[in-house]
């Protein structure tokens, strides 16, 4: 198993190599994690109200300038950074988890129980994201916990067929089979060979689902259903330079950059985990 | 008709149903749930206790749940959609105004990004690894990544501020409501906004297929018989990539209704975007309700158009059973 | 019989062949520096396992390799005119025309959402400059030749509505559609069932003779090799192992590895099988090591065998092999 572990890591490293868009890609997402981490050590409080330096264009005091309350918007840029990859991050395990968790018991079980569960996620699927997304906020009280969790539960069917479809092929395996006749109890087969089996294909999904969890918040936060202030985040900041666009147009660019930059980071996190977990499809 | 593909196509419809049904069922809990009570709609606050439950038994909303279901299932199968809560205006007419609106912008971006698509995807796929490929790929990849109302809000800055050639808001200039031209120009920004948002995706889709079909056994052999390479793309692998398009567009359906409600909210377009976001806002129970359930029935049946299409198109499917 | 290999008799020569593929880091040798002629008119078989670059070395001569493959040397005569410097589009004209080529699977090698007929129609059209309403009924004359009964209906029918079989009778009336001098079966009939198999081979050899053709039969199998070919080229590892007519290949083999192969044919002698595998698998084309390609697996291997190529002996006008067991002209006992 260690050495299986280690090939794979050697192969990410070989892939990383290979192709450079990724590895540049992963260089910026170690330091956009660590620049939110670390984002107090600004000179500039992310809430301080200078009145009298309002949306003030970029200079050598504030990089990319001031908003409309005199803020200083790297700052804020950066906090916003926390709030996205906070969403991101916490709605894909939210996600991720009920998708393996539905995935594994439908294929794993099959009969009536996968039927039903298929079913469902047939029926959720039906309803478009961003109406469903945003019918369910309506009934929670807005904010950082709705949204992390209205995305979170509501995105994990397309984790879910993946991790099905995987588990079909898995159970029917000589060592499943095998754990599975010499009685061991069924939790521990599911965690002991399921989980592990179905894990490569856990760990691809999460990267993608992490990106599109970062674009759905910017794109609810800029429609004014997600984050609310005083918190802000890179979509809702966009929301907020929308306003100024016509005498603040340098207020629209960090934040767009900033997702366009980690999602498309993620999405290539994504394409060589994938490339390094099925090998079939490496060779492009 | 072959009595195989008849059959088939009456199966795939009666799957449809039911998950029609329940997300019916859904829609009607979640207007049950919401803190109001649908009379609010039609009353006003002088009316008196009586002429409240008057209307009350009318529509019968003093009747048990089921029976309030089977109203309400029943006026929407007959057009009548119920009430705004905050507006009071009719659902029905709202929508009849919004729907073309939208459609109006939505159809003509799409069949251009497929158009764009199909062209820029059969590129890549035919050469890849190549310049040309790596920049169409390339860009598709970063395409995925950009946030539509960013998009849109650069090109606003461009085209609205920094050019001031194209208007940015709205449909018509005040004033100016018949011409069409006025209208055309209107178009032109959001209408850029969602094809450049539907393109990448659709392009990876074109070139993934492309790269598919001519590794197929059937492209080698015809260029075993000295078919060129332009003959075998446009004569041989074009029309294998188009038909699975087909599913694509066909599931494409429900855009048509909530495929801009981003990008509408941006130019303050008045289509159904608009109308929901402005419902969710406003806590318009019934009109979000409404717009659910007509994006999801929109979802099933454009699943059901993508498998019939798929069918009566496909040589293979329409040669089963025999 | 000595002098068949005669130039003037000569449809096709080929001369040091050398293909390699280039995966991004290492390059793969796969065709090894072949030489080789195709008489007018006879059937020459080249056989080898999977993987011994039999089916790349003929891509290679009619300019079909994939893009990470390439042709780096060798001297492509086809009927008396050198072939292997031709542009991209001159050696098209010669695909179809002049060299036809057929494939394994016949499954997959229609496309599918084409008719039966477009595909011969497309080609006739094409290459033979006729009208539309010629080509359909060139095209039904065809499917007649190649023994595919009603013609006039299956003319108008999708490949999934022909079996494997009929499939691969339709590949081969497209070879014929522009009579080629030479033809190219890659394992025609290895994804066949047996019964199936045997009509493909009895129909092949009718058209050769009808339609004087050459043809080059590639295959796995032996057993095929000797009902319908003349002679036979031994492959291994890109290379030529050795080469002679179908009585000497079967009766005297020389080289190790073609005795390795005709013990591995399960043949039935009296009431007994004696089947012998090869030991060991293919070789590796990633990493090529020095000496005879078969040593490693060869059971007479000798520490000479690893370190260098042996040359190719002569046995007879027709026959030669590369080993260094064997001396010029003896025999060898075993």
């Amino acid at each position: 198993m260690a050495g299986k572990k280690n090939r794979r890591i050697k192969q990410f490293k070989d892939e990383l190599k290979r192709n450079k868009t990724a590895a540049i890609a992963l260089i910026f997402l170690i330091l956009i994690l660590l620049i939110s981490i670390f984002a107090f050590l600004s000179p500039y409080p992310p809430d301080q109200v200078d009145v009298t330096s309002v949306l003030q264009g970029p200079s050598a005091d504030h990089w990319f300038g001031t908003d409309e309350l005199g803020r200083d918007y790297f700052t804020r840029a950066l906090f916003g950074g926390r709030i996205s990859l906070t969403v991101g991050i916490l709605a894909m395990l939210i996600s991720t988890s009920i998708g393996v968790l539905v995935g594994t018991i439908s294929g794993y079980f099959g009969g009536r129980i996968d039927n039903f569960l298929m079913r469902s996620v047939d029926v959720i699927s039906s309803i478009p994201w961003m109406i469903l997304v945003t019918v369910v906020s309506i009934y929670l009280t807005p904010g950082l916990k709705a949204i992390i969790l209205v995305i979170g539960l509501f995105t994990w069917m397309s984790t879910a067929r993946l991790v099905r479809a995987e588990t079909l092929s898995v159970k029917e395996r000589e060592y499943v089979l095998y754990a599975k006749s010499s009685g061991q109890s069924l939790p521990k087969v599911i965690i002991k060979h399921i989980i592990p089996a179905v894990f490569p294909t856990f760990i691809v999904a999460s990267t993608v689902s992490i990106a599109n969890a970062i674009l759905m918040e910017s794109a609810l936060s800029f429609l004014g259903l997600g984050i609310q202030q005083p918190l802000s985040s890179w979509g809702s900041m966009l929301q907020n330079a929308q306003g100024n666009l016509g005498n603040a147009p340098y207020m629209a660019i960090l934040p767009g950059l900033l997702i366009v930059l980690t999602v498309y980071s993620f999405n290539r996190l994504g394409d060589i985990l994938r490339a390094v977990v099925e090998p079939k499809t490496s060779g492009k | 008709m072959r009595l195989f593909l008849l059959k088939y196509i009456l199966k795939r419809i009666l799957q449809a149903i039911p998950l029609l049904f329940i997300i019916s069922i859904i829609c009607f809990t979640l207007i049950q749930l919401a803190p109001y009570d649908a009379v609010d709609a039609m009353t006003t606050p002088n009316m008196t206790k009586k002429t409240i439950d008057l209307i009350k038994a009318r529509y019968g909303l003093d009747q048990p749940a089921y029976m309030q279901y089977f109203y309400w299932i029943k006026g929407i199968l007959s057009g009548e959609w119920g009430y705004s809560i905050v507006t009071h205006e009719s659902i029905t007419n709202d929508l009849s105004v919004r729907i073309p609106n939208t459609i109006l912008l939505v159809l003509p971006a799409y069949i251009l990004a497929l158009l764009l698509s199909i062209l820029l995807g059969l590129i890549a796929g035919a050469n890849k690894g190549k310049v040309a490929d790596k920049i169409i790929d390339g860009l598709s990849s970063f395409g995925i990544a950009i946030p539509s109302f960013w998009m849109a809000m650069i090109l606003v800055f461009i085209f609205g501020y920094l050019l001031d050639i194209f208007p940015i808001l709205g449909m018509h200039t005040v004033g100016n409501e018949e011409s069409f031209s006025d209208l055309l120009s209107h178009m032109v920004l959001p209408c850029m906004v969602l094809t450049l948002s539907f393109m990448p995706e659709l392009v990876r889709y074109v070139r993934s297929s492309t790269i598919g079909q001519l590794s197929e056994d059937y492209v080698m052999v015809q260029q075993a018989y000295g078919a060129a390479s332009s003959w075998i793309l446009f004569k041989h692998v074009l029309r294998n990539v188009l038909l699975p398009i087909i599913t694509i567009v066909g599931m494409s359906l429900p855009m048509l209704v909530t495929g801009a409600v981003v990008t509408e909210t941006v130019f303050g377009w008045p289509g159904i975007g608009t109308y929901f976001v402005k419902a969710i806002q406003g806590f318009d129970y019934p009109v979000v309700m409404a717009i659910m359930l007509l994006s999801s029935s929109l979802v099933i049946i454009g699943n059901l158009v993508s498998d019939l299409l798929y069918c009566i198109v496909d040589p293979r499917i329409k040669g089963m059973g025999e | 019989m000595g002098n068949m290999v005669k130039e003037k008799n000569s449809l096709l020569d080929v001369k040091n062949l050398r293909t390699s593929f280039n995966n991004g880091k290492a390059k793969m040798e796969v065709v090894r520096g072949i030489d080789f002629n195709v008489q007018k008119g006879e059937i020459l078989g080249i056989v080898g396992e999977s993987g011994s670059g039999k089916s790349v070395m003929v891509k290679s001569i009619l300019g079909i390799i994939p893009n990470n493959a390439k042709v780096d040397a060798g001297e492509i005569i086809l009927d008396g005119k050198h072939i292997e410097n031709l542009s991209k589009k001159e050696k098209r004209a010669i695909r179809g025309r002049d060299i036809a080529m057929i494939f394994q699977d016949p499954m997959t090698a229609l496309n599918p959402l084409k008719k039966a007929g477009d595909h011969l129609i497309e080609l006739l059209t094409r290459v033979r400059g006729m009208s539309k309403k010629e080509a359909k009924l060139e095209a039904i004359e065809l499917l007649k030749m190649v023994g595919i009964p009603s013609p006039e209906t299956r003319v108008d029918q999708y490949p999934h509505e022909f079996s494997g079989g009929m499939r691969q009778r339709v590949l081969i009336a497209m070879a014929l559609a522009c009579s080629p001098k030479l033809l190219i079966a890659d394992e025609p009939t290895t994804a066949l069932d047996v019964t199936i198999q045997a009509q493909i081979l009895e129909l092949l050899k009718k058209l050769q003779k009808e339609n004087d053709m050459s043809v080059v039969f590639i295959t796995h199998d032996l057993g095929v090799v000797a009902t319908i070919c003349s002679r036979i080229l031994v492959m291994y590892a890109g290379m030529v192992m050795e080469e002679g007519l179908v009585n000497e290949i079967f009766y005297s083999p020389k080289h190790p590895y073609t005795k390795a192969l005709l013990n591995s044919i399960p043949r039935v002698d009296g009431e007994k099988m004696r089947l012998k595998p090869i030991k060991g698998s293919a070789p590796s084309l990633q990493n090529i090591k020095n000496g005879c390609p078969f040593a490693e697996r060869c059971e007479f291997a000798m520490d000479k065998c690893f370190k260098e190529v042996p040359e190719y002996k002569r046995f007879s006008a027709t026959q030669k092999c590369m080993c260094f067991l064997t001396g010029e002209g003896d025999n060898l006992d075993d």
